[in-house]
């Protein structure tokens, strides 16, 4: 009986396993499709040449390729899918960690008020048509988005310290009244912007037209050393999810870990928006979605809830980009098609199981 | 004959705001022992556990574990020795039990949290105990009330603790299901030595199954000592002023309260 118990356990880790490196294989394969497909049709096997002697600098390997799908590919749609990749593994990341920090299944990376910040920061610098000196003048929009993400955190983090202790109710409370005051800011500089209005709108509904290297190195960083934090703390996350006190019954040091782990998140959220816009639904949905294929033990459903995000969030913009004659903003597409499908999904779980 | 002394407190005083919950608390806890806590509401019985188990820091005055002073362990070492069931054990996420009662593992295992075959075999041993082997597989959120309550003492069992805590932990439990828990803690605190310290509502079970008393009240200790001493119908008016016949029984030396209604 013990035994059965002990086999039952390790076959379930090793399906757990499978499942992260089938959803991994599908993103290798998936951004080779997704960068192919356009205007310009180019065979996977041919973007898989391109980018193979790019890295090893090899130039026997490109011998009888077309110049144009080189530049296409490379300087094109590869940043612009990784962009999307490194978006979708983060937020989704970050709404992973979310949900469990603040044990509601509502949260998403924006419940705390970092995007709105963001938004803020863009609008600003669109409104005033900043552009800053140097070779940053590509980045003006996204610096500013970032910028306006952190002051936004700092001021929610102020409100919510009480005495030296982080209470989650405090937070949501306090990203909710500065996301307000933000929201209305915003606004106002819409209702002043006259006839830029437009390139505001469309930044705040998310977008990942035109991203270039700049934006994929942007994000690079914090988004994979924030999901490899998150992932060290994981098991931690599992205990904190049951509450502060259950997690210091059972020796987790909760006050450093939930600081560690949202500070991160929120970094890693910065990063996203300030290259993305607000790309909404990715952070709420993929972690409930990846919770019901491999449970809600967060030491696979971070890295799977990473993978799942990428694999979404690419495959998404590519159909935003190619499906009709004028490109779909791809927030507004993820929500429209993926939002029906996980009602699907969540009333037949329902039926099913109690949950 | 004196058992050693495990927890110390000494002069333990918590404030929430201006509101003392505890006062100038002084208390030797000896191995072995199973302590109960009574009380009236409010009177601090679970401030005291608390901070006696180290999840809350006093604002004055000291507890030992073994001779030293708690604040100076690490919490994930405080955990192999102290395990602490709540009275309201309700879990957000679909976790299944098995995973839950292996979180109780946690405190001894690295970083990645990976369970050795030793570790899933105390596991499974716990489980087994607690009767909740059947329903291994099944997500906790699906459990009633008193399974789930199972379910975490298990958990607090897979951290093979010298000392178990229990904060009403039987509360929420109909009267079977109270006293099959207790039985089972009880077996636990006479063969394995587990000390335990349990807040209990039911004055009735607390004569059946604790050795010790610690009466609270306004988040002083009004009396404490062995049951012979201080399970009285004397100290049980004075805290709780209800009036009340106690009788030991012959056989079983376990104590049975009537409650006397028109006299109070």
């Amino acid at each position: 009986m013990q035994s059965k118990l002990i086999l039952v356990q390790r076959k379930k880790e090793k399906q757990r396993l499978l499942v992260l490196l089938v959803l991994a294989v599908l993103l290798t394969a998936g951004c080779l499709i997704f960068t192919g497909s356009g205007v310009i049709k180019i065979p996977p096997w041919e973007i898989a040449r391109i980018i193979f002697s790019s890295l090893t600098a090899d130039g026997t390997a490109l011998a009888g390729l077309d110049d144009i799908h080189r530049a296409v590919i490379l300087e094109i749609r590869l940043p612009r899918i990784l962009t999307a990749v490194l978006v979708g593994a983060g937020l989704a990341t970050a709404g992973a960690v979310f949900q469990g920090l603040l044990m509601n299944p509502l949260a998403d990376p924006y419940t705390l008020g970092v995007s709105t910040g963001a938004a803020f920061g863009a609008a600003l610098a669109i409104f005033f048509g900043i552009f800053l000196p140097g070779g940053l003048g590509m980045l003006t929009v996204p610096l500013f988005a970032l910028a306006g993400a952190l002051l936004a955190l700092g001021a929610v983090y102020g409100l919510a310290l009480v005495n030296g202790t982080l209470a989650v109710t405090n937070l949501i409370l306090a990203g909710v009244i500065v996301s307000a005051i933000l929201s209305a800011a915003i606004s106002f500089l819409k209702s002043m912007a006259g006839e830029g209005v437009g390139s505001i709108v469309f930044w705040l509904m998310g977008s990942f037209a035109s991203r270039g290297w700049h934006h994929v190195f942007l994000c690079l960083l914090p988004v994979l050393a924030g999901l490899l934090i998150c992932c060290y703390y994981a098991d931690d996350l599992n205990v904190l999810s049951l509450g502060s006190n259950a997690a210091r019954q059972l020796g987790v040091d909760d006050g450093k870990v939930i600081t560690i782990l949202l500070v991160t998140c929120s970094l890693i959220t910065a990063a996203c928006v300030s290259v993305s816009g607000i790309v909404g639904f990715v952070g709420l949905i993929v972690p409930h979605l990846m919770r019901m294929l491999v449970g809600p033990d967060h030491r696979i459903l971070i890295p799977v809830s990473a993978v799942g995000g990428a694999l979404l969030l690419s495959g998404a913009d590519t159909i935003a980009r190619n499906l009709l004659a004028t490109e779909i903003p791809v927030g507004v597409l993820t929500t429209l098609l993926g939002g029906p499908f996980f009602c699907y999904i969540f009333k037949m779980r329902a039926k099913s199981q109690m949950f | 004959m004196e058992k050693t002394v495990l927890i110390k407190t000494d002069n333990l005083t918590l404030c929430y705001g201006k509101h003392p919950a505890l006062q100038t608390v002084s208390l030797d806890i000896r191995e072995g022992g199973f302590y109960g806590v009574l009380g009236p509401n409010g009177s601090g019985k679970t401030t005291l556990i608390n901070v006696m188990c180290g999840v809350l820091k006093p604002s004055a005055g000291r507890v030992f574990w073994q001779g030293r002073e708690l604040r100076f362990y690490r919490r994930r070492h405080i955990a192999r020795s102290f395990a602490v069931v709540p009275q309201d054990c309700s879990i957000n996420f679909p976790f299944t039990v098995l995973e839950v009662v292996m979180m109780g593992r946690k405190p001894h295992l690295g970083r990645l949290g990976r369970l050795t075959d030793e570790d899933l075999g105390i596991v499974y041993s716990c489980m087994e105990h607690c009767g909740v082997l059947d329903y291994a597989e099944k997500a906790v959120t699906s459990l009633s009330g008193g399974e789930r309550q199972r379910v975490i003492l298990a958990r607090a069992l897979a951290q093979t603790p010298q000392v178990l805590f229990l904060d009403e932990a039987t509360s929420n439990l109909d009267i079977s299901h109270k006293i099959d828990l207790l039985k089972l803690i009880k077996r636990l605190n006479t063969r394995q030595g587990v000390t335990v310290i349990a807040a209990l509502h039911d004055l009735n079970l607390a004569g059946m199954f604790c050795d010790y008393f610690i009466y609270m009240e306004k988040g002083q200790v009004a009396c404490e000592g062995p049951g012979d001493l201080v399970f009285n119908e004397k100290v049980i008016k004075q805290i709780f002023n209800v009036q009340v016949e106690i009788d030991k029984h012959p056989v079983t030396g376990k104590y049975h309260l009537t409650l006397l209604p028109d006299s109070g």
